[in-house]
Order: C-alpha cells, then sequence, then structure tokens
C-alpha cells in the first residue's frame, strides 16, 4: 500500500512539474533575433540589403512622407558596389517606374577623391555587381533617392 | 486505509486534469484557419525528393535532406504547421526574422521557431546557414507581402519616363543650416522637370541605430524644399561626409 501511495505522489508531482513548466515557457528553446549589425557582421552588406532592404526602404519612404517629400515612383533598397574598391560599400534608395525599379539590383559607385572632397557618380544596374567587361548593366530612368551607411 | 482511498482519486483527478490542460494549451491555435493559404507538398528536383512549403501558390522555402527521423516532406509539414500556427496567433510579415537558436541559423516569427537552416541544406543551396535563412526570410516576406520589396512612395503622380534625359549641377542644401552648402549633386530627368530643380536637399536619419540614411531631395527652392518629381540624384560631389 505505501508503495503504491509513493506512486501515486510521484506520478501527481511529475504532472504538476510538466503542466508547470510548459504553462511557465521553461521547455520552450530559446530563440534570439539577429539584428541588422549581427547579420551585417556574418554575412556583409549584400545580406543585410536582402534581409532589411524592404524595411528600410519603408522607413526612408516614412522620413520623405513626413517631410512631404516621398518620390512618386516606384523605390527599392539595394547594395551599392565601389568599382574602385572592389567591394560592397552601402546601399542606395534607387527611384524609378516601377518596372525598371524591379530591374534594378545594385548600383555601381565610382569614386573619386580630391582632399576633403569625394566624388561619387552613382549607375543603377541590373546586376549586383559590374560584370568584367565595360559594360555596366545600367538600368536606364532610375536614380538615387537616398544612400545609407552602415559603418555608424 | 481509509485516507488512501480518499487520496487515489484525488491524485488521478488532479494528474488528469493537468495533463489535459497542457496537451490542449500546447495545441491551441493550431486547429484554427488562416486567410493565407500555407502547405507543403513533395516535389522532385535533380531526381531528388525534397519537401516543399508554399504559401499560396509561392514555394517559400525547399528541404532536400531528412533530419531528426523525419524526411524531407515531414519536415516542410512541421514548417508549414508552425507558420500557420504563427500566422493564427497573429503575427504579420512584420515578425518574419533571421535569428540564432542553439548556435544555428533559424528563421523565425517573432520568438517562434519556423525552420532552422543547418550546414547540410545550406551546402545544398550554395550558401551559408545564415544566407539561406535570409534568402527564406526574403522569400517569406514576399509571399505575404509581394510588394515588401518595391513600394511606390508616392501617389499623387506617376513617374515620368525618362525618354529624352538631360542632367544638371546643383548645390546640396541641408535644411537646418539654410545657405550652407554641402556639396554638388548631378540630377537627371525629363528636360523640363530638370530645368525646375535649384537644389538637393539632404534629409538625415538614423536607421535602428546601425545605418544612417542620407535622403536627397530634388527642390524648386534654394532655401526651402519642394520636391520636383520624376527628378533624381546621379551623383554626389561632397566634403568628406560619408564613406562610399
Amino acid at each position: 500500500m505505501k508503495i503504491l501511495r509513493r506512486i501515486l505522489l510521484v506520478i501527481t508531482i511529475v504532472a504538476m512539474l510538466v503542466s508547470g513548466g510548459v504553462f511557465s515557457g521553461y521547455f520552450m528553446r530559446p530563440a534570439y533575433a539577429l539584428d541588422l549589425g549581427d547579420i551585417l557582421l556574418l554575412g556583409g552588406v549584400v545580406l543585410v540589403v536582402s534581409a532589411f532592404g524592404g524595411q528600410i526602404n519603408s522607413f526612408i519612404n516614412d522620413v520623405l512622407g513626413q517631410n512631404e517629400a516621398a518620390p512618386a515612383g516606384a523605390t527599392r533598397v539595394v547594395p551599392i558596389f565601389s568599382v574602385g574598391r572592389g567591394t560592397y560599400v552601402g546601399a542606395a534608395q534607387v527611384v524609378g517606374v516601377p518596372t525598371n525599379v524591379r530591374r534594378t539590383r545594385g548600383v555601381a559607385a565610382i569614386n573619386v577623391t580630391i582632399g576633403n572632397i569625394a566624388g561619387s557618380a552613382m549607375v543603377p544596374i541590373s546586376t549586383q555587381r559590374p560584370g568584367g567587361g565595360a559594360s555596366l548593366s545600367r538600368v536606364s530612368g532610375v536614380g538615387i533617392s537616398a544612400v545609407i551607411d552602415f559603418h555608424i | 486505509m481509509k485516507r488512501l482511498r480518499v487520496m487515489l482519486p484525488v491524485a488521478a483527478v488532479v494528474g488528469a486534469v493537468l495533463l489535459t490542460a497542457t496537451y490542449v494549451w500546447s495545441q491551441a491555435g493550431t486547429t484554427t484557419t488562416t486567410m493565407l493559404q500555407v502547405s507543403a507538398r513533395a516535389a522532385t528536383i535533380d531526381n531528388m525528393q525534397v519537401g516543399e512549403v508554399l504559401v499560396g501558390d509561392i514555394v517559400v522555402l525547399r528541404i532536400h535532406e531528412p533530419a531528426g527521423g523525419y524526411t524531407p516532406l515531414a519536415r516542410a509539414n512541421i514548417v508549414a504547421s508552425r507558420l500557420m500556427t504563427a500566422l493564427d496567433r497573429g503575427y504579420t510579415v512584420n515578425d518574419v526574422q533571421v535569428g540564432q537558436l542553439n548556435g544555428q541559423a533559424v528563421l523565425l516569427m517573432g520568438d517562434n521557431l519556423l525552420a532552422t537552416a543547418d550546414r547540410e541544406e545550406a551546402r545544398i543551396s550554395n550558401s551559408s546557414p545564415i544566407g539561406l535563412a535570409v534568402a527564406w526570410q526574403r522569400n517569406l516576406q514576399t509571399a505575404l507581402n509581394p510588394s515588401s520589396t518595391t513600394a511606390v512612395a508616392g501617389t499623387q503622380e506617376s513617374w515620368p519616363a525618362w525618354t529624352n534625359p538631360t542632367t544638371k549641377i546643383v548645390p546640396i542644401i541641408s535644411l537646418g543650416t539654410p545657405g550652407v552648402s554641402l556639396g554638388f549633386a548631378q540630377v537627371t530627368g525629363p528636360t523640363e522637370r530638370v530645368a525646375q530643380v535649384r537644389s538637393v536637399v539632404q534629409l538625415s536619419a538614423v536607421f535602428e541605430r546601425a545605418a544612417r540614411v542620407l535622403a536627397f531631395v530634388p527642390s524648386s527652392e534654394t532655401a526651402g524644399m519642394n520636391r520636383v518629381q520624376g527628378v533624381a540624384v546621379t551623383a554626389l560631389l561632397q566634403y568628406q561626409l560619408f564613406r562610399l
């Protein structure tokens, strides 16, 4: 009888612990979201733009809208590839007619620095980085609305 | 003996109630329907049996490898079920994010695990685990909100096609410091629109304390901001304000 009583007691305690654990979330595995800085560190600019491009695009449009300066065209955030450095250096919001904006995959930046003056010609292109040839695969009818610097 | 007779049914009832409540709670939300059609199916790609998760008719992720005793299709079914549960609980496209769980890259909806981008899946997709998770995230965001990647910002008029574009160099000004040029910008657009541009106004903002945004607005005024639509910046000449 004593054994039976102990077994019942153990079953009751286990049931209470299991229920308590589930209700309190103790058994749930802790997952955490990666923020922009984490993804920049792990995967670089292209991955950040893939993960956060939509949010950054909406953010810029909100900022412009609050200043009554939202562009009338379609917008999109794409990575900026520095032709001189051969690497991705930031991101740009491009603006234009929707069909051309959808074709735009990146912006090629051609930089010139003279003393404290920095110049950048920015060319919206249909690839994420320019090809090896002279052609940049320029997307016509699309310009730059904003640049995004991740090094802050 | 008498006490035991009383305790036995009480303990049995308490245990049963608690376990039933636990089961019901853990199943909550999985049986309700969602407006979006989430499903899983088997497919053959390159002679390989894979499991696919779909939102509507868009494939948001593909599982190639069995794991934990589950076939790719069974894994896809689990992911679809988790996604349905999350959507039923009110999570939206804004809650889709990439995260980490036990050192692995994962796709999350809020804090809820949807799928794990393990090394084997990443290798098959020619990507890194984090890259694969980001690709899944982008696919899911697009499926849940097709307009998320390209937004039409304004509605007051349409953006003109640049059939006969021209360019012009104008000063870049900041609204906070009128009269001070921060540099010069080349603007491009239809001839009649470019002719209206007198300056480019620079607006600065910080996104999530991790990225500085400089927005450039072609303006018809030299001291204020009055956007000229259809014109955009194509080159910048600035004093070292940002590192491009």
